[in-house]
């Protein structure tokens, strides 16, 4: 396994952005994973052969942090993002998210779990909203489908436009957005509610590279609310942007820091 | 914690304590989630996507058709049924009708040794009760016939001169209008027949005395047998107003009165003059409107008959005086109920397996909505939103265009079966039964519109990738279908395939059931075992041209996909072919049945045999039916001669190759050969006996015959009877003494050949036409059961393509990436098109092939199964349904140049890089 040169930065101090309720209880530095892979295993079959996706990969994804999977097409990054998104399940190993064991739920469970403590983020912008609604229609719906409220801390709905600098856009409909609008919003909706884990696949692959700082800019303002980061991505600017890496190749873990 | 420091931990809690984490997931309250935005707009949603709204639309509307088609097929059908019972009925014959037959009561005086008008019928009292009772029930306000019994008793003929004459009295409401009169006075009394006037010498103005009482003559009328009947008097032919074959004379007069103030004044006369017990027949006749008389009104006629009957202290019992004199009504009712009855075992189960079908559609629609919408779809999923909810938002979108659809459905069947047929009348009740039925369709449709969309929804985002195949897409199921069908094929063997009830001829539900089975499941298996020869096809196909490569390379990337719309698409055409060829056989069969017993397609009965004349040439061909011949001596078995003119017969007579192993116009040269040693040509039929006879016993004559063929079947056959054909002119005049009826076998309508008969001054006693017979047999039952199949077949079709068009618009993106890559290798549009075409002809074209192969393979071992009428030759002629072949291979060549032509326009009209841009 190779060592992590460009990541492994201090961990920044909890800010005063969000109040201390939507904090990691003890400080970020020593709070429980925020989600844990263990021994990993994954394979698809098809009529004819088996493919292994994921073979023995561990990985703690800690609260506040930002984790990039990386890797080259077919290394296994989509299928470990499936299972912590609690879409798909491990065949082997072991998987928890927040305070729960992934690997022992059912759909319904790992839909339960999707509703509370994960938030996804779609790479194309328009895919993370609900065409017809508006901004802050976006956020009261995605804070009220994780079965909270409107209200202070994560689930301030105008605290987050301000913050990820929407407050201009706060009635328009997506469609009225540009790419890095639509997907600075999407962040959000992912993390109203303060889910455990929030799970973007390439958030910035359909962006220019403006729109594509901004919305990383956006994430890491958001980092201190407690909420863990996980992004799949092959640009190097994420991967500059993240507080740790996973890289994978053929399904194994090449590197981890 | 540590990777090291958790896994520690795992280990220690598998063994001895509790695992520190849940295994459930936190529960957070999601009170009104259904009230937010994505649902609580839904029902406006649909409207973002017309092609969505169209798709459910349309499905909605053909399982609305499928649903309410059976009542009001049904409606329909008993509604024709009874049209067609009425037409082939006199005009009166289903009037409500009350009889009282009234007696003068006579007393014997034994001093005077005479007998002595007691007591007078009370007319007046009955004239007055009875139209009020028919009124008062509901019926309307009735026509009077009085008439002297058919026997005549106690009517002495009439006597002018020295001439008497037995002769019928008569008076009805309105009879005078439907006789051809020929001199009138004014006034009243009684019109004769020419004939009647004729032997009793008497112009208008003279009078005849009856019984002593004299009656005037007011007028003379055309004999009523002289030319065509008037349907008017098509209910009174008791009266003895056409010839009788047997009497050898004209019947006796009809004196038919004026008014009948002067038939009852008469009839007292009479009455009290002779002293005699006369009696007369009074009938009132409820004249309902028959047209457009529908079961549900029939049988209100009924009640209000009853109800008359009730209110006249009469029963129905004694109202029988004689069947021509009694409403058949009942029997008209009874028999309609036969039919609706008869067609309800196969119409229902066949509504309920289209409806079946539809609902595929509907599912396929609901699976069309969750693609059409999947980017919200994914996006709720991804937020927790569970089947269940996206189901509720599908049903909540699209319940609108469903019932929209449905109303169009119910509307669109009420269309289709009054344009179609059978009848245009329908049952009040009709349209509010199959919209119930609609409505039913409708709530099943909507739950499993949502039921698909929310699985195809959990699908989309939450089916893990790469699933290994499960064991039930494996197993072959339709073996067990084919099973069935086999067991439903050998139950069909030890049961009747078509059985008669109260005299109609109704479909037993397994020669629907066994046939549909054995479709299903052979359409399966042979798309099954086609799969195997995809993956050798797309490996020959890369040294095809580039149209043709593309094409099956299209079809074998997708094979599950390709051979469900092939097995999708055999199914209408082989349950067209099957249907066709069941319904053409019966209706062929049928048809051939009434022409062997008519002769032709016309036929005209009489006692007259005329000459031949280039006028009687030119439309018929002349036949003496002898009956009661016998073979041999007198003694011998009985069997029918017909003595026939081998010249015209075979331009006239119906007649099928499959009748005999010659031809009509080799056996009819062989009888018109000239006698032998005394022996007279003659072609011998009969099932039973092998045997060839030597001679008949025509009347007092015994005819030596020389048997030179032996049809199976032969035009004119009765009876059960062995029938003898022989030349008229070989027969000469061999037939003293035998009972004959000459006969006029046409090949033209009866209408034309009763003008020319009547010309020739034939009487005219009975038409044929094979209408008339196939009507009276009661056929219908089976017939339209087959039509319904084959309606439904066609319904399937519309499914089917309904389901391809779905396919097409479900798979457009990856065409249109298709297309754009090989526009930047090179393909031109007309080799796309190219490509389309050999697809979807592909597709079709072995469809329509492996169906109409299915079809026929399931007419053969049930057409021979299938004889509506046993007493009847011939037995079952098996038919190629040309019309429907040629129509399904139309079809499906429209369908794939439709459908080619649409794939490659969407594909074309997409923007090449936005189509590269979101790859597949």
């Amino acid at each position: 396994m190779k060592a992590c040169e460009q990541v492994n930065r201090e961990v920044p101090a909890v800010s005063d952005q969000f109040p201390i309720d939507d904090r990691v209880p003890g400080g970020l530095g020593t709070a429980a994973p925020a989600a844990v892979c263990y021994d990993v295993h994954k394979v698809y079959r098809t009529l004819d052969e088996e493919v292994v996706a994921l073979t023995g990969v561990d990985k703690e994804f800690p609260p506040g942090r930002i984790t990039t999977i990386a890797g080259p097409s077919g290394s296994g990054k989509s299928s470990l993002l499936r299972i912590l998104a609690c879409v798909d399940r491990p065949d082997r190993g072991y998987v928890r998210i927040g305070q729960t064991d992934v690997s022992e739920l059912g759909a319904r469970g790992r839909r339960a779990l999707r509703r509370t403590e994960v938030g996804y983020v779609f790479q194309n912008p328009m895919d993370n909203l609900v065409e017809y609604l508006d901004a802050v229609d976006q956020l009261k719906l995605a804070a009220r489908l994780r079965g909270v409220r409107p209200g202070p801390g994560l689930a301030d709905v105008d605290r987050l436009l301000e913050v990820l600098g929407l407050q201009h856009r706060r009635s328009h409909r997506p469609v009225h957005m540009s790419g890095g609008e639509q997907q600075r919003l999407a962040v959000a909706c992912a993390v109203i509610g303060r889910p455990s884990i929030v799970v973007a696949d390439e958030p910035t692959a359909e962006l220019d590279s403006a729109s594509a700082d901004r919305v990383l800019d956006a994430i890491g303002s958001l980092r201190d609310s407690g909420v863990a980061f996980i992004l799949s991505s092959h640009d190097a600017r994420v991967v500059e942007a993240t507080d740790h890496l996973l890289r994978l190749e053929r399904g194994r873990t090449v590197e981890s820091c | 914690m540590t990777i090291l420091e958790f896994a520690e931990q795992r280990v220690r809690s598998r063994t001895s304590a509790p695992p520190p984490v849940r295994t459930r997931p936190p529960r957070r309250s999601r009170g009104g989630t259904f009230l937010l935005p994505p649902w609580r707009r839904a029902p406006l949603m649909a409207f973002r996507h017309p092609a969505v709204i169209l798709a459910v639309v349309a499905a909605a509307a053909i399982l609305a058709c499928a649903t309410s088609s059976a009542s009001l097929f049904l409606s329909s059908s008993s509604s024709e049924a009874m049209r067609r019972i009425l037409a082939a009925s006199c005009p009166d014959a289903p009037y409500p009708t009350v009889n009282i037959s009234q007696a003068a009561k006579i007393r014997i005086d034994a001093s005077r040794g005479v007998r002595v008008v007691e007591k007078l019928p009370d007319l007046a009292r009955a004239e007055r009760n009875v139209p009020r009772a028919m009124t008062g029930s509901g019926l309307p306000a009735p026509i009077r016939t009085i008439q002297t019994p058919i026997s005549g008793q106690g009517i002495p003929p009439a006597i002018h001169g020295q001439t008497r004459q037995p002769i019928r009295m008569f008076y009805g409401d309105g009879a005078l209008d439907h006789v051809d009169t020929m001199s009138r006075i004014s006034g009243n009394g009684m019109m004769i027949s020419s004939a009647g006037a004729e032997i009793l010498s008497v112009r208008p103005g003279d009078s005849i005395t009856l019984a002593g009482v004299p009656v005037r003559i007011v007028g003379v009328y055309k004999n009523l047998f002289a030319a065509p009947l008037p349907s008017y008097w098509c209910s009174y032919t008791d009266l003895g107003i056409v010839p009788c074959p047997t009497c050898g004379a004209d019947p006796p007069p009809l004196g038919i009165f004026t008014d009948p103030g002067t038939f009852d004044q008469f009839f007292l006369r009479v009455a009290q003059a002779a002293g005699t017990d006369a009696r007369v027949d009074y009938r009132w006749l409820a004249p309902i409107d028959t047209d457009g008389l529908t079961l549900t009104r029939a049988r209100a006629v009924l009640r209000e008959q009853r109800e008359t009957y009730r209110r006249l202290g009469l029963t129905p019992a004694n109202q029988v005086i004689g069947s021509s004199n009694q409403s058949l009504l009942p029997k008209m009712t009874d028999q309609v109920t036969h039919i609706r009855d008869g067609l309800r075992g196969p119409v229902v189960p066949i509504a309920l397996g289209g409806a079946l079908l539809a609902l595929l559609l509907v599912g396929a629609a609901g699976s069309y909505w969750a693609d059409r919408r999947a980017r919200e779809v994914r996006l709720l999923s991804s937020r927790g939103v569970g089947p269940g909810g996206l189901a509720l938002k599908a049903a909540l979108e699209l319940t609108l265009p469903a019932v929209v659809g449905t109303v169009l459905g119910w509307l669109l069947a009420r269309w289709l079966v009054a344009t179609l047929g059978p009848g245009s009348v329908l049952d009040p009740s009709a349209p509010g039964d199959a919209a119930l039925t609609a409505a039913l369709g409708l709530a099943a449709g909507v739950l499993l519109l949502a039921l698909v969309a929310g699985l195809r929804a959990r699908n989309a985002t939450e089916r893990p990738v790469g699933a290994r195949r499960s064991w039930a897409a494996i197993v072959p199921w339709e073996v067990l279908i084919i099973v069935a069908a086999g067991l439903s094929f050998l139950r069909l063997r030890g049961e009747r395939a078509v059985v008669l009830d109260g005299g109609v001829a109704q479909v037993n539900l397994l020669l629907m059931a066994a046939p549909l089975l054995f479709l299903l499941g052979t359409a399966v298996l042979t798309v099954r075992l086609l799969t195997t020869v995809l993956r050798p096809l797309r490996r020959h196909s890369q040294r095809w041209p580039v149209p043709l490569y593309l094409a099956v390379s299209r079809i074998t990337s997708a094979p599950v996909v390709a051979v469900t719309l092939l097995a999708a698409l055999a199914m209408p055409v082989a349950m067209v072919v099957y249907s066709a060829g069941i319904t053409k056989t019966s209706q062929y069969t049928v048809d051939a049945k009434t022409g062997v017993f008519i002769g032709g397609r016309a036929s005209i009965v009489s006692v007259d045999r005329i000459r031949r004349t280039p006028a009687l040439d030119r439309v018929a061909t002349m036949v003496d039916r002898y009956e009661r011949a016998h073979l041999g001596s007198a003694t011998g078995p009985e069997v029918t001669v017909l003595a026939v003119d081998p010249d015209t017969l075979p331009r006239f007579a119906f007649w099928d190759d499959r009748f005999a192993d010659r031809s009509l116009d080799d056996l009819m040269s062989r009888l018109a050969a000239p006698p032998r040693n005394g022996t007279v040509p003659a072609l011998f039929i009969d099932d039973a006996s092998g045997a060839r006879p030597t001679s008949v016993r025509i009347g007092d004559s015994t005819v030596p015959l020389r048997v030179v063929g032996t049809p199976r079947v032969f035009p004119g056959d009765h009876s059960p009877d062995p029938m003898v054909v022989v030349s008229a002119a070989a027969l000469g005049d061999r037939n003293a003494g035998a009972s004959r009826f000459t006969e006029y076998w046409s090949d033209r309508d009866a209408g034309t050949l009763s003008t020319v008969l009547t010309r020739s001054k034939v009487r005219i006693l009975v038409t044929y036409t094979q209408q008339k017979v196939q009507d009276v047999a009661n056929f219908l039952a089976v017939t339209w059961s087959f039509g319904y199949l084959e309606a439904l077949a066609a319904l399937v079709g519309l499914i089917t393509i309904g389901g391809l068009l779905l396919y097409l618009e479900t798979r457009a993106r990856s065409r249109a990436a298709s297309f754009a890559l090989s526009q930047r290798m090179g393909l031109s549009r007309r080799g796309h098109l190219l490509s389309m075409l050999t697809e979807m002809g592909m597709v079709l074209g072995a469809a329509s092939v492996v169906g109409a192969a299915l079809g026929w393979l399931a007419v053969l071992p049930v057409y021979g199964r299938i004889d509506l009428d046993t007493s009847r030759p011939p037995g079952p002629l098996l038919t190629v349904p040309v019309t429907a072949l040629a129509g399904a291979a139309l079809a499906a060549c429209l369908v794939a140049v439709a459908a080619a032509g649409y794939a490659h326009h969407s594909a074309g009209r997409t923007d090449p890089s936005e189509v590269l841009r979101l790859g597949e």
